[in-house]
């Protein structure tokens, strides 16, 4: 692997006291499944990882300010941070309450909110998932019909929302709901917290091509709000939605998870084999191999500018766009390349299969095919890439 | 020129695969036959054979409908179509067209008549992990005895192994282990020191891990030995990718029609997604892999059935790799224009792609092929 410059001392410094707490912390089962590309981890798991971090004073939510909990990290610490957390396969960090919803809370919450909601977020105790898209309403977001009115002192939410990640392991669900009308569509929309076990609420499972579980559909029938469960004005929801939504784009590059999965792939490539070749010997997949180094350098680097260096110069905005498109179309293009590299074995279906194949597993990536397969979802969720473009497009080429 | 009686037997064979899938292969029926045991149903196996299918790859002389890659693959671009997945590649194709080589004539017959009717089942077991697709190097050994012959070692990727009744065994001498001295056995599955480890495939398929030890074979079960064996396994497989091709380009136009109804129904921003021009030409560029790899299809068929050996190995191996990337490529495509519910079980698009991936790696990947063809381009000449 390419290596990428050196930050200041403290900061090389400050990475290896993370890599050492990770190393020596991180609990076996838990590396394995996330070694093994794995998304899906059991509630338990990420609620222990998430405490063992809580522990060493707030890294559970490496962006909070000192004030709520956190550590108070510069962005470089939490750059850093993430990238230790990715090579040494510790789990994504709880990307809806910890990433969206408290930072948005910052923002937008009242101090009753931050003080009712905050706490269980740093703490593990409640999880949290995104109820955004709709059956209708996908890549055109405004165009969202989950109706909310008014009743008493409280709201009545009616209509569904659509693959929801991680509902059925959720307690509460935050989103955009339709508040009322408006010149246009984006107007009349409100951002609500509605707690799962509420009567009328119902979770349908959808079950992913490959196998896995986890997006649903959340139906309301009736279902009873508090009114104080509503983030900001009523009505004016999308601007704090659309804020929320910048804060998951940058996760969504993904950029050091992809290098750890390159670091998997690397050793795969460069494994003896017995009677036969090693991959990298290989022309046609050294080639490729190759390629997606040279492209996920240049990804790195561009990560490092537009986040860490001069952000005068570009726009945030679309940076995150540029990071999203790219991370996932080389995230995918690593992850076929890891399916491809074990030939016949990776048409076998491993979790169907006989499961004394998986402890000998030579290649040591879990199931790389299904990974692959799994991974499509990147391209497609939080704005698709097609929509990334038609951003990139209209607010930094001024096309229209 | 078209040959006319030959496009009208593609037609039947259109028409009657068309009808026999869409009646007993629905896309719910399918998700039902492939979690069975065998990962296909028996009773329709029955009936293909009742409609002759078996008999299409084998050549006339040993009762079969000739063998002409033009119908063969006519059949199986209607299977890629329609998601079938079952043992007719691995039983009616390869080893169909390896065992009508042997000139063992009365194994011959009586296998290749099992095979025709469709009661037995024969699984190639040829490839082996170490070495990929190379079987030049692969290390299954024959040592022969006064009386007898023990075969040892590992085989990969045996097409539908669960439910064979023999398997063909591909193995080198030992003693000369340089110029290749390879032979191949047929095996019955329960024959001591057989065992086998069955898989399901990602598109619903079945293969098997063959491990061989010390396997005692006679001579009565050699089908091919000597120089010629290679070789004819080698044409056996460029006629199995054939067909190969055939089944990814009939999932190619299944997926490209399905994402352009797809996008044609639904709306967003108030507009159909068909209205959108980056879709649009999305949509052509889907259009034109298929119209490429159509063309591709029928140039492998025609190389089966009249080019000299190289051209045959060249054009087969063009054809394998760029219709297998074309095809990965479209089914991706598929997947991500359709949105979220491209990633939908329920949906067919992403069994396209677990189908297009996995037919992909078999009888060589696409890299495989291109490096094939690399080499045989640096051989000849200009
Ligand atoms: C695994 C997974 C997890 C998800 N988790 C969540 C979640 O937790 N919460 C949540 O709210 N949502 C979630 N989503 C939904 C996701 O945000 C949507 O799938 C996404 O916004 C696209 O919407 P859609 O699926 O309706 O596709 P559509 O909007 O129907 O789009 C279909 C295709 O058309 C393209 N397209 C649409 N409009 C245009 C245009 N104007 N120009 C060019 N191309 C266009 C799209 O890019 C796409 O390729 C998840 C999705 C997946 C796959």
């Amino acid at each position: 692997m390419l290596s990428t410059p050196q930050f200041s001392p403290e900061l090389e410094e400050f990475r290896l006291t993370v890599r050492q707490f990770i190393q020596q912390n991180l609990p076996d089962d838990i590396r394995q499944m996330v070694a093994c590309e794995r998304m899906d981890l059991p509630r338990e798991a990420q609620v222990r990882w998430h405490q063992i971090l809580r522990g060493q004073g707030g890294w559970c939510c490496p962006s909070w300010p000192e004030h709520y909990g956190g550590p108070g990290w510069s962005d470089e610490q939490q750059y850093i941070f993430e990238q230790e957390l990715s090579l040494n396969d510790a789990p994504r960090l709880m990307i809806y309450g910890v990433g969206m919803l408290g930072p948005t809370l910052f923002k937008y919450g009242t101090k009753e909110q931050k003080k009712r909601i905050l706490p269980d977020i740093l703490e593990g105790n409640i999880f949290w998932c995104q109820g955004f898209s709709e059956p209708d309403s996908g890549s055109d977001l405004a165009s969202l019909q989950c109706r909310m009115t008014e009743d008493g002192d409280k709201y009545l939410i009616n209509g569904s929302k659509i693959w929801t990640s991680d509902a059925h392991l959720a307690d509460w669900i935050f989103g955009l709901f339709r508040s009322g009308g408006g010149e246009r569509k984006q107007q009349g929309i409100s951002f609500l917290m509605i707690d799962l076990s509420s009567p009328g609420v119902t979770i349908r499972p959808l079950k992913i091509f490959e196998d896995t579980h986890e997006v649903n559909q959340v139906f309301f029938d009736q279902v009873r709000v508090p009114k104080e469960n509503v983030v900001g004005v009523a009505g004016q929801g999308w601007e704090i939605g659309k804020y929320l939504l910048s804060l998951e784009r940058f996760g969504t590059a993904e950029v050091s998870r992809t290098k750890a999965s390159m670091k998997r792939l690397t050793r795969l490539a460069y494994a003896p084999v017995a009677g036969g070749m090693r991959l990298i010997d290989n022309v046609d997949f050294a080639e490729r191999y190759c390629k997606i180094e040279r492209s996920l350098h240049a990804l790195e680097m561009t990560e490092r500018r537009l986040l860490l260096g001069d952000q005068r110069a570009e726009s945030v905005d679309t940076g995150a766009s540029l990071l999203k498109i790219r991370g996932t179309e080389i995230q995918s293009d690593v992850f076929r390349l890891t399916a491809e590299a074990s030939a016949h074995f990776a048409a076998i279906d491993i979790a169907r299969s006989f499961t004394e194949l998986q402890a000998d597993n030579p290649y040591q990536v879990g199931d790389a095919t299904r990974n692959y397969f799994n991974y499509r979802k990147t391209p497609i969720y939080s704005g698709s890439n097609e929509i990334q473009r038609n951003i990139i497009a209209k607010a930094e080429l001024g096309l229209s | 020129m078209t040959d006319t009686s030959l496009y009208e037997q593609q037609s039947l064979i259109e028409d009657s695969a068309r009808r026999f899938l869409d009646h007993h292969y629905s896309f719910e029926a399918r998700r039902k036959i492939i979690h069975e045991e065998v990962g296909y149903s028996t009773q329709q196996w029955k009936e293909m054979a009742e409609l002759g299918w078996m008999l299409l790859p084998m050549s006339a002389d040993y009762g079969g409908l000739g063998g002409d890659m033009a119908l063969v693959s006519t059949l199986t671009k209607e299977f890629g179509r329609s998601l079938f997945v079952n043992p007719f590649l691995g039983s009616a194709v390869v080893s169909t067209k390896i065992i009508e080589e042997s000139d063992r004539e009365s194994l011959r017959s009586e296998i290749l008549d099992g095979i025709g009717a469709g009661g037995v089942i024969v699984s190639p077991a040829l490839y082996e992990s170490q070495v990929r697709y190379d079987l030049d190097n692969i290390a299954t050994t024959a040592s022969e005895n006064d009386d007898s012959i023990v075969l040892n070692g590992t085989k990969t990727a045996a097409l539908y192994g669960n439910v064979a009744s023999e398997l063909l065994v591909l193995a080198r001498s030992e003693a000369e282990h340089k110029n290749a001295d390879f032979s191949l056995y047929l095996v019955p599955v329960d024959q001591q020191g057989v065992a086998m480890i069955h898989h399901r495939t990602h598109d619903g398929g079945r293969m098997s891990d063959v491990l061989l030890n010390d396997v005692k074979v006679n001579r009565n079960q050699i089908l091919l030995r000597g120089q010629k064996t290679l070789p004819i396994v080698k044409r056996a497989i460029r006629y199995a990718n054939a067909s190969i091709c055939a089944e990814l380009v009939g999932a190619m136009e299944a997926t490209f029609e399905m994402t352009l109804e797809y996008l044609k129904s639904r709306q967003q921003f108030g507009k159909q997604l068909s209205s959108f021009q980056a879709l649009q030409h999305r949509m052509v560029d889907m259009f034109m892999r298929c119209q490429l790899a159509e063309s591709m299809r029928r140039e492998a068929a025609r190389a089966i059935e009249s080019a000299n050996e190289t051209e045959q190995d060249m054009i087969i191996s063009a054809a394998k790799c760029e219709i297998a990337r074309s095809a990965l490529l479209n089914a991706e495509e598929a997947v991500q224009l359709h949105g979220a519910m491209g990633m939908m079980d329920e949906m067919p698009v992403g069994h396209y792609l677990k189908r297009v991936f996995t037919l992909g790696l078999l009888f060589g990947d696409a890299d495989y092929h291109q490096n094939c063809y690399r080499n045989m381009r640096v051989q000849a000449s200009e």
